[in-house]
C-alpha cells in the first residue's frame, strides 16, 4: 500500500533529530538519513532565496514561512511542513499522492506535546521520548488507514 | 472564438469565407467536429496564426475597473536554460515582483540547486529514480526538465500552476528546431543567434493557459 513511507524531523539548524522509516522505505543507513535532511534544509534555504516573488507585506509576514512545501520527483513526493520557530517536519510518499498536510500538523501537535513538554528532552537534540514515538506511529498507521 | 483581429483585404484575398463555407458544408455531410466556429477556423488557419497579448481580451472593452485581479498577473516569472557545464544559455523574465540583483550570482544558485536536487532525489527516493520534476514554496513554484543529452529547461511559476513537463517538452522541440539545428549557432553559446528562439518561446508560453488569458487568434 502506497502512502507515506518515511518521516523525518530538522531542528532549527537543519540536523536531524527524529526518524521514522516504514517497509515500503528504501532504508538509508543513518548517516545518509542524516545527510540527506541536511541537505533538505540548505534547499530549502536556497530556494527561499532565489525567489522572483517579494513576501507579501501585511501584519504577520514575520510568521509566513519560505522554504519548500512539496517536492516532486518521478518517483516520490516530498511534503514538508515548516514550523514558526524554524523546526522542518517532512515525509516522503509513493503515489498515489495524497495530502499529508494533517499528519505532518498531528506530529508537530505529538511534538509539542510529548516532546517539547518533556523536562528532560533538551531542545534541539535528537527525540528520544517513547509516548511521542507511539504518538507518531499511532497517527502514520490511521492517516494509512484512510 | 475568443477575441480575433482580421485583415479583411487577406481574408478575401484567400476566399476565407468561402472556404470555411465549403468545411461547415463538409460537417453537415459527414459529422467532422462537434462545436461551433473555432474547428473550421482552426482547419482553415491552422498554423498561420500570431497570439495576441492576453490584454486584448479584458472584458468591458475598458470602461469597467472593476475586471478580476488576476487578469492583470500573468502567472509565470522566469524560463532558463542550462548547457553542458552549468552554462546559462538563456534567461527570460516577467513579472518578476522581486528584481535580481545580480545574474550570474543567480544562475549559479539555480543551477547548482537543480544539480543539488536531482542528486537528493535520486538517494532519497525510491531505487529507480531518475530526475527532479518540481518544487513549490507558498510563493513560487519551479519546474524544470532535463534532457539526456545534458539540457535544463526550468520555468519559475505561480505555486498554483499545475505541473509544466510537457510545456518545457515543447519548449525542448523548438530549442532543436532552431538552436541545435540553427548552422550558425555553435554549441555552448548563448542563443544571441538565434533571435526566432526567442519569438518562438515567447508566442509559445502566450498560448499557455496561466501565462495569458483565454486563447486569442490573428489571421495572418
Amino acid at each position: 500500500m502506497a502512502g507515506v513511507v518515511s518521516l523525518f524531523i530538522l531542528n532549527r539548524n537543519g540536523s536531524l533529530i527524529y526518524s521514522l522509516e516504514t517497509q515500503g522505505s528504501s532504508q538509508l543507513s543513518s548517516n545518509d538519513k542524516i545527510r540527506l535532511s541536511s541537505t533538505f534544509h540548505g534547499i530549502s534555504a536556497i530556494a527561499a532565496q532565489i525567489s522572483p516573488v517579494k513576501r507579501s507585506g501585511g501584519p504577520f509576514s514575520f510568521l509566513q514561512t519560505t522554504g519548500i512545501r512539496t517536492l516532486d520527483a518521478d518517483t516520490f513526493r516530498l511534503q514538508c511542513f515548516h514550523t514558526a520557530t524554524g523546526v522542518k517536519i517532512f515525509c516522503v510518499m509513493l503515489p498515489p499522492y495524497v495530502d499529508a498536510d494533517i499528519l505532518l500538523r498531528q506530529v508537530y501537535s505529538h511534538y509539542s506535546d510529548y516532546v517539547l513538554k518533556n523536562p528532560f528532552y533538551e531542545l534541539d537534540m535528537p527525540i528520544r521520548c517513547e509516548p511521542f514515538e507511539k504518538e507518531v506511529q499511532r497517527s502514520l498507521s490511521e492517516f494509512q488507514g484512510r | 472564438a475568443g477575441v480575433m483581429v482580421i485583415d479583411l483585404e487577406r481574408w478575401r484575398q484567400r476566399h476565407a469565407s468561402q472556404l470555411i463555407a465549403e468545411w461547415i458544408a463538409m460537417n453537415a455531410r459527414r459529422r467532422l467536429w462537434l462545436h461551433g466556429s473555432q474547428p473550421p477556423l482552426l482547419l482553415l488557419f491552422h498554423d498561420e496564426v500570431v497570439s495576441l497579448h492576453w490584454s486584448w481580451n479584458v472584458d468591458g472593452l475598458g470602461h469597467r475597473l472593476n475586471y478580476p485581479k488576476n487578469v492583470q498577473r500573468a502567472w509565470i516569472y522566469n524560463f532558463y536554460t542550462f548547457g553542458r557545464g552549468r552554462k546559462l544559455l538563456c534567461r527570460e523574465e516577467w513579472n518578476r515582483t522581486r528584481a535580481c540583483r545580480d545574474i550570474a550570482e543567480e544562475s549559479k544558485y539555480v543551477s547548482g540547486l537543480l544539480i543539488t536536487l536531482k542528486s537528493f532525489a535520486q538517494q532519497l527516493g525510491p531505487p529507480r529514480t531518475q530526475a527532479f520534476l518540481a518544487y513549490s514554496t507558498p510563493q513560487y513554484k519551479l519546474h524544470s526538465f532535463e534532457t539526456i543529452s545534458g539540457y535544463r529547461f526550468v520555468l519559475t511559476t505561480d505555486p498554483s500552476v499545475p505541473d509544466q513537463q510537457e510545456c518545457l517538452r515543447e519548449i525542448y522541440e523548438i530549442f532543436v528546431e532552431h538552436v541545435i539545428k540553427n548552422p550558425l549557432y555553435q554549441l555552448g553559446d548563448e542563443l544571441e543567434h538565434c533571435p526566432v528562439f526567442k519569438t518562438k518561446l515567447h508566442s509559445f508560453l502566450m498560448t499557455r493557459p496561466f501565462f495569458a488569458s483565454p486563447f486569442q487568434s490573428v489571421v495572418a
